[in-house]
């Protein structure tokens, strides 16, 4: 039952990994069957050391790199703007697997790669608690 | 203008269905509210969770769910109101020291109403460490809010749709179904569930839900310039292709003519809903015990019909009823009974029992219960 909670933090283009923690609880369902038609937007994934995936959840654009504004006047549309200075945190919840050893962000970096047709591994981090090192994948 | 300019007082659970590790929990901040202003955030929080039970698909799987109330008191009421706006709307112009620093006029829009996004997740697991999803209300009734990690939405009245609205992206991963940016779809297939840029009928990602006599694609955009806001083709609720979402007016294809994801106020559509039952499922009260017992017994006069009623069940359980006698009657049947059920609140179940006795004599009866899943 137990998880990891990864906290992801993202400043323009850059994304680290900034915490890790085990939490006692279920973590959502593995999304891998969503994922093997896929090849864009953003996803984190599981790895074992030898870089078998043992689960993969969708996320919905967690960068944050456009603002949704709304209106309470239900005729007009939702829309989007850019966000001046994108940065944040999310997180995730993913399983505490006996053989899960790092955990990979996948998608696309806000300005430079917004015209690719497919996401790439933008950041991997060892699952361990105290171990902040990320790496940013070229 | 920030954590200094208030204090965590306490949380609430206010919906209690099984222990934190096992459910879904969602967390809900205040913003704005003085201490002699919780109780209102209270209604406002009670408000949200009423939404939320009343918004399908949680109705039904509201038994994975569990609601905190997180009372932060802030110095002053209110948010941030920039006196003048990037977007030519102004704000009265007023500074609000509140513990999450909420302030209208983000990124130059008068509407968008967000604060620290980071110091609310912080708040929230600090005092509900197995959070799954985090939003706030800010203390104003002028409309606003934001989304992101975490929703910040305001007391107007139509605000908590951005709630729901936005734990569709940051909780369940549902993808926006509106066109406002791009004339086509430069990506490949997305992951999100409720869209896709396959057409073919046996392969596209809903195929099992679309008809066999509705056409694909269902509504294809003839103008790629400009949103296709004409009337659907077929049905209210059909499941189809309808080009146009993920902020693409082509190339790209929402499941509906009409979900949450696409416009406040609509419900979500079948797709979407799909999409949070599949990830609510997990959270669901599992099979335990049984936990058995004897409710209530007595004496049914002969040919009589007698009605008993047991109250404040949660609505959570899995219960089995069963009615027996200990009076020996033969040849043939002693008893008929019935259970009529009464859902007397949102958490609450009265269970109705009518004990009909088919002989010329007096019988003892008991009813009794299985609890089989809590």
């Amino acid at each position: 039952m137990a998880s990891w909670r990864v906290t992801f933090a993202y400043d323009g283009d850059r994304v680290r990994v900034i915490g890790k923690q085990r939490v006692d609880t279920l973590s959502p369902p593995d999304d891998s069957d969503a994922i093997a038609d896929a090849a864009a937007g953003y996803w984190v994934e599981v790895r074992t050391a030898e870089g078998e995936s043992l689960h993969r959840q969708v996320l919905a654009n967690p960068l944050n790199d456009q603002m949704e504004v709304y209106s309470p006047d239900p005729t007009q549309s939702l829309h989007r703007i850019e966000a001046s200075k994108p940065s944040g945190v999310f997180q995730v919840l993913v399983p505490d697997d006996p053989n899960g050893h790092d955990i990979v962000l996948h998608g696309r970096l806000s300005s430079a790669e917004m015209n690719e047709r497919t996401s790439r591994q933008l950041v991997r981090s060892v699952l361990r608690e105290q171990d902040f090192t990320s790496e940013s994948l070229p | 203008m920030s954590a200094a300019d208030g204090v965590v007082v306490g949380r609430s659970k206010l919906v209690d269905h099984g222990a934190d590790g096992v459910r879904w929990c969602l967390v809900i901040l205040s913003d704005g509210y003085r201490t002699t202003e919780l109780p209102t955030f209270h209604a406002d929080a009670a408000a949200f969770v009423e939404k939320l039970f009343a918004t399908p698909p949680f109705t039904e799987m509201w038994c994975a769910i569990n609601v905190y109330r997180v009372d932060v008191s802030s110095t002053d009421s209110g948010a941030d109101s920039p006196a003048v706006c990037a977007d030519g709307n102004p704000g009265s112009g007023t500074t609000s020291a509140t513990f999450f620093d909420s302030t209208f006029c983000t990124n130059g829009t008068r509407r968008l109403l967000a604060g620290d996004q980071g110091l609310a997740l912080l708040t929230a697991q600090a005092q509900v460490p197995e959070a799954d999803a985090t939003v706030v209300i800010v203390n104003t009734t002028e409309y606003g809010g934001a989304g992101g990690s975490v929703a910040f939405f305001s007391r107007h009245g139509a605000a908590s749709e951005i709630g729901v609205h936005e734990l569709g992206h940051s909780a369940f991963s549902l993808a926006d179904e509106y066109a406002d940016l791009n004339s086509g779809w430069s990506a490949g297939e997305p992951p999100e569930p409720n869209l896709t840029t396959i057409t073919d009928r046996a392969t596209t990602k809903w195929s099992e839900l679309v008809a066999a006599a509705t056409p694909l694609p269902t509504q294809p955009n003839p103008d790629c310039s400009t949103e296709n806001l004409a009337a659907s083709p077929v049905a209210v609720g059909s499941v189809g292709l309808f080009e146009g979402g993920g902020r693409s007016r082509c190339g790209v294809y929402r499941p509906e003519h009409q979900c949450r994801m696409r416009t406040l106020g609509q419900p979500f559509c079948t797709v979407c809903r799909r999409a949070i039952r599949r990830r609510l499922t997990p959270f669901m009260p599992v099979a335990t015990g049984p936990r058995l017992g004897v409710q209530f017994s007595g004496t049914v006069a002969a040919r009589v019909t007698q009605r008993w009623f047991t109250y404040d069940w949660p609505a959570c359980w899995n219960v089995i009823w069963t009615v027996t006698t200990s009076t020996p009657v033969t040849p043939g049947p002693g008893l008929d009974w019935q259970v009529r059920v009464e859902r007397s609140s949102r958490e609450r179940i009265t269970y109705w029992i009518d004990i009909e006795n088919l002989t010329s004599t007096p019988i003892d009866v008991s009813a009794r219960y299985a609890i089989v899943a809590e």
